[in-house]
């Protein structure tokens, strides 16, 4: 499966050793000694050693480094690994005869190995090398099964998260179509809840996160008219004063219906989607349902459902009304025949509207509503 | 006589050689034979030692210190050793009286060598 966590570590076997010293009799000494366990590749000086190190990196399980050599000596050898991060990754052997304290320190603190001395002795240095060689084998197998470990986890977390959503939009569409509209509403109040959030002030002090959650908790906003009956909702004419007041519960029983989910309790949503289910009706002069509260008592997602709720019904058509043109609903927003909204939330849409135009136009689903 | 045996009774560790080389004894033979190419490819003069820039000379020295190393030819290791660190600490004509007490070690090695090598 094509996921965005799609970058496995693959544990690639490192299996040559490079033998970098000017002294051939010593590369045929070290190479005689490892071929028996490592493919030997033999550098005759440091520059030449810094280019098949360059070249096989990924293969290379240890380097044995002079330090004398013409050219570019092993400390200097030594520097450049450091610098390039390899010294971390390639298990480094000063095989010399010349160790002074100095040296040492300087090569220890570049974070070499071990120090071999020539004239090698050869069950030692065969012995060293590859205890260290395994140890860093291993430790690096550990790693890639560590970092593995943790894509596959994410990868099952972001499974479920994606049927979480799929499941939470497939309950607000059921409602959806009780309702005889599309199916699609749902999915665009969303879209402009966070496409308002993302660009305008309302969404400042949100983190992506959190505009994450909201949109998703918008998609639940009429989860409440699954308990509103068919004769009330679906009716296609103007609903009497019962009636409306049994079709304004859909808020209260929106919370209830969040409330008695218990895995909806633990949801980094729950807050959202209970606050946006109960006040999306709401109005900024306080003439709004259920609560009758006003201005900055009702939070800016509420807000921001309820302008993208009207905005949607006034462009797509419903059981009991036409869809308007563009020009006409945005003058009816702008009167104040639709709702009172906070005035900075109007100027905050007016200055977006267009993108939300946009939007609908690549929603075939929204022209055919 | 054999050249190991030779060897042997001029001084030379063949055994510690051969034990380097995980007692590969053709690769210890070819090993002798790149000891001469470098002694003849990197020769070094008695009057090296009395010259203002004896840089080259450490060099040439210290790889034959190396080579004789790697071959347990432990007089003249010994020898080289003591040259280097004299050649090192700035007193190359004390260096040159160690080499010329080496050479004829050397040379003899050199001979058996060779006349195994040629035949």
């Amino acid at each position: 499966m094509e996921t965005k966590y799609n970058n496995r570590i693959t544990d690639i076997g490192a299996d040559k050793i490079l033998i970098v010293d000017d002294d051939p009799v010593n590369r045929k000494i070290l190479g005689k000694l490892f071929s028996t366990y490592y493919t030997v590749i033999e550098a005759e000086n440091g520059n030449d050693g810094m280019s098949q190190i360059l070249m096989e990196e990924n293969k290379l399980c240890a380097i044995l480094l002079d330090v004398m050599m013409p050219g570019m000596n092993g400390i200097e050898v030594l520097r450049h690994l450091k610098r390039m991060g390899v010294i971390e990754k390639i298990p480094v052997f000063i095989i010399t005869a010349d160790t002074s304290a100095a040296v040492m320190k300087e090569a220890y603190e570049l974070g070499v190995m071990d120090f071999i001395s020539k004239p090698v002795v050869s069950y030692m240095v065969v012995r060293r090398v590859l205890s260290i060689v395994e140890l860093f084998e291993a430790r690096k197998h550990l790693k890639t099964v560590v970092v593995n470990q943790g894509l596959e986890l994410l990868e099952q977390a972001q499974r479920i998260i994606d049927l979480n959503q799929g499941m939470i939009e497939a309950l607000a569409t059921v409602i959806e179509f009780r309702n005889e509209e599309s199916g699609g509403h749902v999915k665009r109040i969303s879209q402009i809840t966070r496409l308002l959030l993302e660009n305008t002030v309302f969404g400042e002090n949100l983190d992506d996160k959190e505009i994450d959650s909201i949109a998703l908790a918008a998609v639940m906003h009429d989860v409440g008219k699954i308990t509103i009956p068919d004769a009330v909702l679906t009716k296609p004419g103007k609903l009497t004063a019962e009636e409306y007041a049994v079709m304004k519960e859909h808020t209260v029983n929106g919370v209830a219906l969040l409330e008695s989910i218990p895995q909806m309790r633990d949801s980094n949503i729950y807050e959202y989607a209970c606050d946006i289910a109960r006040h999306h009706h709401e109005r900024w002069d306080g003439g709004g349902y259920p609560d009758g509260l006003k201005g900055d008592e009702i939070s800016p997602w509420a807000q921001v459902v309820s302008l993208a709720d009207v905005y949607d019904a006034l462009n797509c058509k419903r059981v009991y009304k036409p869809s308007y043109p563009r020009e006409q609903v945005l003058e009816m927003i702008r009167n104040g025949e639709c709702g009172v909204f906070n005035p900075q939330l109007l100027e905050s849409f007016f200055s977006v509207e267009d993108m939300i135009y946009e939007m609908y136009r690549e929603l075939p689903e929204a022209q055919e509503s | 006589m054999s050249l190991f045996e030779e060897l042997k009774d001029l001084g030379v560790n063949v055994d510690e050689g051969l034990e380097r080389v995980m007692d590969d004894a053709p690769l210890y033979e070819m090993m002798l034979g790149m000891f001469i190419d470098s002694v003849n490819g990197n020769p070094i003069e008695l009057a090296d030692f009395d010259a203002d820039n004896v840089d080259t000379l450490t060099e040439r020295v210290h790889a034959l210190k190396g080579l004789t190393g790697n071959l347990a030819m432990t007089t003249l290791f010994t020898g080289y050793v003591q040259m280097l660190e004299l050649l090192r600490g700035g007193r190359p004509k004390e260096a040159g009286k160690e080499y010329e007490r080496v050479l004829p070690a050397q040379n003899e090695i050199m001979d058996c060598i060779k006349r195994h090598m040629s035949t």
